[in-house]
Formats: C-alpha cells, structure tokens, sequence
C-alpha cells in the first residue's frame, strides 16, 4: 500500500531519538543511531514508509487451481522434492524456498498427493521455523493440515491463511523484504506449475494466464528493488520483463453492475491478450531458469 | 541530561510505544476482519495493513483474474463501517465504491475479464481520525 501525506521526518526523528534514547547513552549509541535510521527509512513499518508500494501478488493456488480445472494430469516431478529442504542456507534462499514449497502444497493437495504433501508440509515447518515465523505455522495448524490431508478444499484454505499469518508476522516484524521474498518463490513456482513439464504446445487458458501476469512481474520487481541482496533475482526478473513487453493487452471499460441485496459487483469490462510464439517461448525458458537458480 | 534531550527522551519512547500500539491494534483489527472471509473463500495469503490519519489514503495495486469471485473485506477500529474502499481500473474508472453502501465491510468482486485495479481505503472521517486500516482478500473456488 501507498499511504499518501505520510509525516515522515516528525517520525524519523521520533525513531531516531527513540533510539538513542531507549538505547542508551555514548557516542558508540549515536553512531548506531545514524546506521538504524537509515535502515528503519529503507526496510521500516508503514508508519515511515512514503512514496515505497505494497502490491497484491496473485495468489499461487489460483494458478494451480486453473490448470487442475483444465484437466492436466499431474506431473509428480514439479513440485521441488521436500528433500532438497535442506540445502537453503541462507535467509535469502529459505525465504524463496518457503514461497515455492507454499505453491507445491497447493499443488499436491488438489492432486490429492497426500503423503507428498505431508513431507512438503514439514519442509515448509523447517523453513518456517529457519525464518522465525513458527508461529504462522503453530501446532494447532499443523494438526488441522495433517487431519485434512484428503480434503483439499481445506487444505486450500489452511495454506492460504498460513501464508497470510506468516505475511501478517513478517510485516508486523518490520521484515518485509522477507514476506516479498516468499510472495516471490510462490509467484515463479505457480507459473512453473502452469507451464507443466516439459513441452512447448500449451493450452490456450496457460497461454492466456502467463500473459496476464506482466503487472504482477512490475510489481515484483518493484517490490524487490528495495532488498539489496536481491539484486541478481531482480536482474533475471527485468530479463523477464523484457520479454512479458511483447505481450499485447487490449483492456476496454464496461459499466459494472451491482447486486446491492447479495453485496456483489459484476466487473464488466473487457480484456484480450495476445503474445506471438517465439515471445511465449521466449518467457517460458526464462520462467525454468528462475525457477531452476532459486532451487538450486 | 539537558531538558531537550529529556524531552526528546519522552517524545520517542512515546512514539516507538504508539508504534508498537498501533500494530498491535492492527492485529486485533485482522481477526475481526478475517471473519468475513467466509469458508466458502480461500485467503489470498496476503496481508494488507496502513496507519491512516485523517484523510489519508492508502492505495494498492492488484491483479483480479477473469472467470474468479473475490471477496474484499476491509476494516478499521474495532466495529464494522469505518473504512471507505473503492476500486478502480487503472484508467480509474470506478469500478466500485462502500462509501455509498453505508460503508459495507465487505463485498464480492465477480470478475467476467482479468483485469488490474488500485483499490484506495480511507477512514470516514465521521467515524475515525486515526487507525489502523486492514484490508484481505480471498476468492472463490
């Protein structure tokens, strides 16, 4: 979110003092000061954010939704083997793997994979726990999961509100930059998922929704930009973008019309995508590479 | 310690507590909220929050798929009516508005096209000054 005519240098200095008031006196505290102010200014709550955006990344369990919808069979070998859980040493990794494995759950779930999805349940608990949001994940979550492991629609719904309490912790612990980090790994692995795998003839509703998901792509990398030590995933996503430029979108306003009694809008308007073959090709071989550099 | 630095003392651990207030008030705001995603509606597993005074607005950007339902529920304070959210297309025609409707805490979104909207919330500024704003989404199988 943008919050417009935020007080931002009032409460810059409020941190600021905060800080070397609360945290002791000596010039060691005020040269700390300088560091966490600009730190607070950069990564800080919403209370100091100004002219930086929050976005809504679409969530990954529409994607694997659609494609299970189309009848596509399932492909044990996408989801990231839970296994591999370990290799994620840094935050920067975990965080991304946390956003894959997110997607994959949903994934084994509405292919009713449940022992896959158990084992991916607990890789998600490992990293979850290796970042600090356990607590999204508490045990009372984690028994409903493993009492709904053959009910997908619950599973659907334990996992997205899973991830919400992990976003909601994330941001409420000022670390956004990990909460775009797993909206991130979500948002690669889902079109991963999407795009199947292995061949180049994809059914027109695939076709249709990789090509829908150029804005999210912008506001990704918007949203990265801010993390320094995203830097060579923000270059391989603008290498993504480039290419997502040569999709066509034509959208054209329609009246909307409400169902005031039932609380529902119908959103009219129209909208057409078109993307020539090699451009297709062309975003598909660069979504596995990201897919395949984030897992490596 | 000279009297500025006393007040600047006070003034900050004022605030970082006000801060810490506000989230926590937040919090409390999202379990109320959470509530009218129903079980029909599976969360986006996202969480959408800004600390609002008077008549600022707090704006975010989203991708709504076509042929999908989406659930918007937004809220602010500990009842129900005190966030104004509208949303728009990009070329910002209103797409739809609470402000109207008694400023309902929440409303369904069937999207015949995928499209990309800005949705803007604000305080109604005769219920709240201050708060924290939330806002969830959810959708339809």
């Amino acid at each position: 979110m943008t919050v417009h005519k935020v007080y931002m240098w009032p409460a810059t200095l409020l941190l600021a003092f905060g800080l070397a008031a609360c945290g002791g006196p000596g010039q060691q505290g005020q040269a700390d000061v300088a560091e966490d102010t600009t730190a607070a200014q950069t990564e800080g709550s919403n209370l100091l954010k100004v002219g930086d955006k929050l976005f809504s990344i679409p969530s990954p369990v529409q994607t694997v939704l659609l494609i299970h919808q189309m009848k596509t069979p399932y492909a044990s070998g996408l989801p990231l083997a839970p296994e591999r859980v370990g290799q994620f040493a840094s935050k920067e990794s975990q965080a991304l793997a946390l956003g894959v494995y997110g997607a994959d759950l949903a994934y084994l779930a509405v292919y009713k994979d449940g022992q896959k999805a158990l084992k991916t349940l607990k890789a998600v608990e490992e990293l979850a726990s290796h970042l600090n949001v356990a607590n999204a994940f508490d045990k009372e979550l984690m028994a409903s999961f493993r009492n709904s492991i053959n009910d997908e629609d619950s599973l659907l719904k334990l996992t997205g509100t899973a991830f919400r309490s992990a976003d909601k912790y994330l941001k409420e612990d000022q670390r956004e930059s990990v909460s775009v980090r797993v909206l991130a790994g979500g948002w690669i692995e889902g079109l991963y998922l999407t795009l199947g795998e292995g061949g180049s003839v994809l059914d027109p509703r695939v076709v249709a929704r990789v090509a829908e998901q150029g804005h999210t792509l912008d506001n990704l990398i918007e949203m990265l930009g801010h993390d320094p030590g995203a830097t060579e995933l923000v270059a391989s996503l603008k290498e993504l973008a480039t290419a997502y430029g040569q999709v066509k979108r034509e959208y054209q306003f329609v009246e909307p019309t409400q169902d005031v009694g039932n609380k529902v809008t119908y959103i009219n308007s129209t909208s057409k995508t078109e993307i020539a073959q090699e451009a297709l090709q062309e975003i598909i071989s660069k979504v596995r590479a990201i897919r395949a550099a984030i897992t490596a | 310690m000279n009297m500025r630095r006393t007040f600047f003392m006070i003034a900050a651990c004022a605030g970082l507590l006000g801060g810490s207030e506000a989230f926590a008030q937040c919090d409390t705001i999202a379990s109320i909220c959470e509530k009218n995603i129903t079980a029909e509606y599976i969360p986006d597993g996202q969480f959408y929050r800004a600390l609002l005074r008077e008549d600022e607005v707090a704006e975010f950007e989203a991708t709504l798929f076509g042929g999908a339902t989406y659930r918007v529920a937004a809220c602010s304070g500990l009842s129900e009516g005190n966030l104004i959210f509208s949303v728009y297309d990009k070329q910002r025609n209103l797409l739809f508005s609470n402000k109207e409707l008694n400023n309902e805490p929440y409303w369904d979104l069937v999207v015949a096209n995928t499209l990309d909207v800005i949705i803007n919330a604000e305080l109604d500024p005769g219920k709240a000054n201050s708060g924290c704003a939330v806002l969830l989404i959810g959708f339809k199988r």
